[in-house]
């Protein structure tokens, strides 16, 4: 063999074994990373979740930490309604995530509607009258039309700050917030949810604090669906 | 350049464009992505991604759209007469306005319990299952729900398109994934991996990653569990239904074809054989959605929704034995703005399904690749906007959310740009 042809031959041989090593699916060593999945040493997490601990409860908040925590969300854009120089609010665990939420009534600022109703807002406007919640008696469940409600000028509503751990809504990331039209009521307190028999026979996810008020001379109350909150009369 | 060096050099380029081709087949590559199943029932325009030859994609694209009956074994109790039906937006085998039902209670532990939900007058009862099938073939299979259970939920349908790809991740890539969560969101995010059986490799358990509790980690077995509890269709692996009322066919009703495969298989087949959901990529050039992909992934929305992930490669055995990743499908890029992990985000369902009790109010990350093909929002489809969608993230994900809520109006609309170019 000429010393072209052994080169020439080397060269083949080397590409040759390259290619082969180098094409998918030839064998099952194809390639280096290819192969067996490997097992991993996890096993799905069956073990009984025990029932939630409920935090601590947190102790009476003074007029200037309700103050601080709506400044922290609102800004200027809203005013906290007040009787006789203090803020009308209450506290509770509204969403039942064991984390105290405070709501507080408000209306919008002059000049501030803009911001308020801005697509980009940094809560969530929902309407009391018109949270959806699925009929259980029902077999086909149909969600309503969307819709976008907006907060009107001088319009009262409900501010609902969600806590967040074990400081509520105090926590400085407790930002999460529901401004609530047709919610904005005298209180007249906090209740368990499980308490009404309305919302029993609704079947909600979780177990909450309701809060009672009294709208247009009916008393009822206003209850987290799990997604959204929503007004209910009292029955009777 | 003398003739005793041209051998040399021949050599030399020989090896080199050898070296070229190993480097080529082991570079992951992008994965095909295109919207190319549009709505014809004669599986017209239907293009895959290359796992099936074209005419068995659109012989299986036909199958993915066809509307079973009563003969052919659909119900006593469905939800849906063809895969199609939940599984269409706006291609087949993406999304749909479709929710199903479920229910359930808690125990004096706070256990969630599966119902048994009575019918026909009492005589008869569909036991421990907490979907609840919103149809039936006769007024006697009809479902209600008891007033016992009292964990209710809605789940919309999820798309399929590019699931063959997300089957192929291999399940270490997905732990990888869930052990870097708490670091890089200094400890707040943490996603559960759950290993869930498969069904066609005797129960050997496999990542989860199907589903809205990950209660699926192979196609085969979610075109199977999707047959028996959507269609009421029994099948090799679910071989009997819920109930017998009102039922007239022969089990298993899944149909055997000339070449030996079920109904079920030219469904996973179909799956496995989509192209992923592609970006909107004339909307994806603006300077907004640009700068709304770098919020994205500044703000933290990155660490749960993953921007990119990599197929294993091809030839790598997988869902316990039962599938070889085929050159099609493996060393893949995708991009799925998913974890494939379940998370607390404030939104969970209190439902339990394959994962155990510590993921009742977990959900697994909705991708968001096709989602501006999506005007109904979160797993229950009740949220309307994006804003609110983002607004209505809680638990883990407070923290990045907070860095949302601190950007600016124009920040906000540059991400939702962005966002409608998943």
């Amino acid at each position: 063999m000429s010393r072209a042809k052994f080169f020439l031959f080397i060269a083949f041989v080397l590409a040759a074994a390259l290619f082969v090593a180098a094409a998918p699916g030839c064998s099952s060593n194809s390639s280096h990373q290819a192969g067996v999945e490997k097992p991993i040493s996890v096993s799905a997490p069956s073990q009984p979740v025990p029932s939630a601990t409920p935090l601590p409860k947190l102790p009476p908040p003074s007029e200037a930490e309700v103050k601080a925590a709506f400044h922290r969300i609102f800004g200027e854009d809203l005013i906290a309604q007040t009787d006789g120089g203090h803020i009308l609010f209450i506290v509770g665990d509204f969403n039942g995530d064991q984390s105290e939420d405070i709501a507080i009534l408000a209306r919008p600022a002059t000049g501030k509607l803009d911001d308020i109703n801005s697509e980009f807002a940094n809560w969530i406007i929902q309407d009391a009258d018109k949270a959806f919640i699925p009929n259980s008696s029902k077999a086909v469940v149909k969600p309503p039309k969307p819709e976008t409600p907006t907060i009107a000028k001088n319009e009262e509503v409900l501010a609902i700050i969600h806590g967040f751990g074990a400081s509520g809504w105090h926590n400085p990331d407790a930002r999460q917030t529901y401004l609530v039209k047709h919610a904005a009521a005298p209180f007249l307190g906090i209740a368990p949810s499980l308490s009404q028999k309305a919302i029993r026979a609704m079947h909600l996810p979780h177990e909450t604090d309701i809060i009672k008020q009294v709208r247009n001379n009916r008393k009822g109350f206003l209850f987290w669906t799990g997604s959204l909150y929503a007004w209910h009369p009292e029955q009777g | 350049m003398t003739r005793r060096k041209l051998p040399l050099l021949l050599c030399i380029t020989a090896v080199a464009v050898a070296f070229a081709i190993v480097a080529i087949a082991q570079t992951a590559t992008q994965a095909p992505a295109a919207f190319a199943t549009p709505l014809d029932n004669a599986g017209n325009g239907a293009v895959g991604n290359g796992f099936t030859p074209a005419a068995t994609f659109v012989a299986d694209t036909v199958a993915f759209s066809n509307e079973e009956d009563i003969p052919q074994g659909i119900g006593p109790t469905f939800n849906a007469r063809g895969c199609v039906d939940c599984h269409m937006q706006p291609n087949i085998g993406g999304t749909s306005q479709v929710t199903e039902l479920r229910v359930g209670h808690t125990d004096a532990s706070g256990n969630f319990v599966n119902p048994n939900i009575s019918i026909n007058d009492g005589a008869n009862s569909i036991n421990n299952r907490s979907l609840v099938n919103d149809r039936s073939v006769c007024d006697k299979a009809a479902e209600r729900v008891p007033g016992t259970e009292t964990v209710i939920a809605l789940r919309s349908s999820l798309g399929v398109l590019g699931d063959g790809f997300v089957e192929a991740i291999d399940s270490n890539t997905l732990v990888a994934i869930a052990n870097n969560q708490p670091g890089q969101s200094g400890g707040q995010i943490a996603g559960q991996f759950i290993q869930v059986p498969v069904a066609e490799a005797n129960g050997a358990v496999r990542g989860g990653r199907f589903g809205w509790k990950n209660q699926q980690a192979s196609l085969l077995s979610f075109a199977s569990d999707a047959y028996i509890n959507e269609m009421g269709i029994t099948n090799r692996f679910a071989p009997t239904d819920f109930t017998t009322v009102c039922k007239t066919t022969a089990d298993p009703e899944d149909e055997t074809g000339a070449d030996g495969l079920n109904d079920i298989d030219r469904f996973a087949r179909f799956m496995r054989a989509t192209q992923a959901p592609p970006r909107d990529t004339a909307l994806a050039a603006t300077s907004d959605a640009v700068t709304g992909a770098n919020l994205f992934n500044q703000i933290g929305c990155n660490i749960c929704h993953v921007t990119s992930i990599t197929t294993a490669p091809a030839g790598t055995v997988i869902n316990g034995g039962a599938f070889t990743v085929p050159a099609a499908l493996g060393n893949k890029i995708i991009h799925p703005y998913s974890d494939f992990l379940l998370h607390d985000v404030g939104t969970g369902d209190g439902i339990v399904q394959n994962g155990g009790q510590a993921t009742a109010n977990k959900m697994r990350t909705a991708p968001l690749w096709g989602l501006r093909t999506r005007d109904r929002l979160m797993h229950d489809l009740l949220t309307f906007t994006r804003n609110n969608a983002i607004l209505n993230h809680g638990g883990e994900a407070t923290g990045v959310i907070n860095n949302y809520r601190n950007l600016s109006t124009t920040q906000k609309n540059q991400l939702i740009t962005f966002l409608q170019t998943l």
